[in-house]
């Protein structure tokens, strides 16, 4: 199911119709009910792991909040059907049964083990058990995230009223994230950019290669731009302001700034609740690093090419940190006066950055790991 | 969109330029939707 299928863009103007006819405290439940319908029909097995995730995480919080390993258990079970799915989709088609694919899972996974870890921490408000059933099947963020988190949701339900504003806000984010993804993604860079480079250029040529990494990074951006603007746009129109998950990331000036500004209620959540406690534990920066870059890499799939791109996201962190601490820190000093240094340091820095996480992208849009450094071999020309 | 024009130009150019502006935006999207070269491909993300 896709934000362009006309089911989901019927939702999209009856849903928030709906939900504002009603009376004010029938609205979490119709929205709740609505969830559990779009997934009891498109993807059982999803619907029941959803409310199983939302039993298991209110229980946690309930019961266990003050119990440290009762809690790292309740979120490891949280975590095992998103680690069973992710480590055996690779197989679907080779052999192995048809797995049914849990619509949304690597999302509200993320969210309960969020939720359970915040219960342990203190970080939640006084709530109920329909507060965390609201949360957990929030219809916008169920099919392409972002992970929202549950305070400022909750804050959000607290005060939830029609917004006229918010509302107008809404609908103008719907309007950019399908203009992003139908019109810059689907039309300009898939078929007038990609075709060009089909159509035109010698395949498999430097300069196509070149231009095809080039033309899938864009597309993977706009791509997941526009799924985030479809959902923040429809939370706004039902009154949630949820986290932004992208900021201009393709214009960040390193590795560090970028995955700060990409997918970013992912990368935080990582940040959370990888990297802090990793870097507790062990005061080695560069291992919480890595550490979070491999499980970010992993959540997208349970395959080598994405465990080798999460290392090499996390090294190039870590490579940065220690360029700024050797030089960088002394080149921005030195050219600090002079604004015309400055911006070319700035785009260079861009260029740099943009080229390093392209490059990055190739190795997991290849079916293979092979495949992927295979079209790396023959750009760099070492094939 | 609006507030910038407002600031800048006045109430009626934010006006005239926001309603522009959205259906620019509106009618290439719809134009991707129904044109027989915008056939959709979920995008690899």
């Amino acid at each position: 199911m896709s934000v362009l299928s006309l089911i989901w863009v019927m939702g999209l103007i009856l849903v928030p119709l709906l939900y504002w006819v009603v009376p004010e405290r029938f609205r979490s439940p119709l929205l709740v009910a609505i969830t559990l319908a779009v997934l009891a029909f498109f993807s059982p097995v999803s619907a029941i792991l959803l409310c199983c995730a939302t039993i298991f995480a209110w229980i946690a919080y309930r019961f266990f909040a003050e119990n440290g390993w009762a809690i790292a258990a309740c979120a490891s079970v949280q975590a095992v059907p998103l680690v069973y799915f992710k480590a055996t989709q690779q197989f679907q088609g080779f052999g192995a049964p048809d797995l049914i694919i849990a619509i949304g899972l690597s999302y509200y996974a993320l969210r309960a083990i969020h939720y359970t870890l915040e219960a342990y921490k203190g970080g939640l408000p006084q709530h109920g058990p329909i507060d965390v059933v609201n949360y957990m099947l929030f219809l916008p963020t169920l099919l392409a995230g972002p992970i929202h988190r549950f305070p400022q949701f909750h804050q959000d339900q607290q005060r939830r009223r029609w917004n006229s504003a918010l509302f107008s806000e809404g609908l103008e984010r719907l309007l950019y994230g399908y203009f992003k993804i139908a019109f810059i993604a689907n039309v300009m860079i898939n078929e007038w950019f990609i075709g060009h480079i089909n159509d035109h250029m010698v395949e498999g040529s430097r300069s196509a290669l070149y231009l095809t990494m080039i033309a899938k990074g864009l597309n993977g951006y706009f791509q997941f731009a526009g799924y985030s603007d479809v959902a923040i746009g429809f939370a706004r129109l039902l009154g949630f302001r949820i986290m932004e998950n992208f900021n201009w990331p393709l214009v960040r000036r390193n590795v560090q700034e970028f995955w700060s500004a990409w997918h970013i209620s992912l990368t935080s959540w990582c940040r959370e609740y990888v990297y802090v406690p990793v870097f507790s534990l062990t005061r080695a920066r560069w291992l919480g690093i890595i550490s979070a870059m491999m499980v970010l890499g992993l959540w997208h799939e349970f395959t080598a090419r994405y465990l080798v791109w999460g290392i090499y996201n996390g090294a190039g962190i870590v490579a940065w940190h220690q360029w700024r601490r050797l030089a960088g820190e002394r080149i921005d000093a030195a050219i600090v006066d002079n604004s015309l240094a400055v911006r070319i340091w700035t785009a260079i820095s861009i260029l740099l950055t943009m080229h390093f996480v392209f490059i990055g992208f190739t190795l997991v849009q290849n079916e293979t790991l092979t495949g992927g450094l295979g079209f790396l071999s023959a750009l760099l020309g070492l094939a | 969109m609006y507030d910038y024009l407002l600031q800048r130009y006045g109430d009626r150019a934010a006006f005239w330029g926001t309603a522009l502006w959205y259906g620019v935006l509106l009618t290439l999207v719809v134009l991707s939707f129904v044109a027989p070269a915008g056939e959709f491909r979920y995008g690899d993300i």
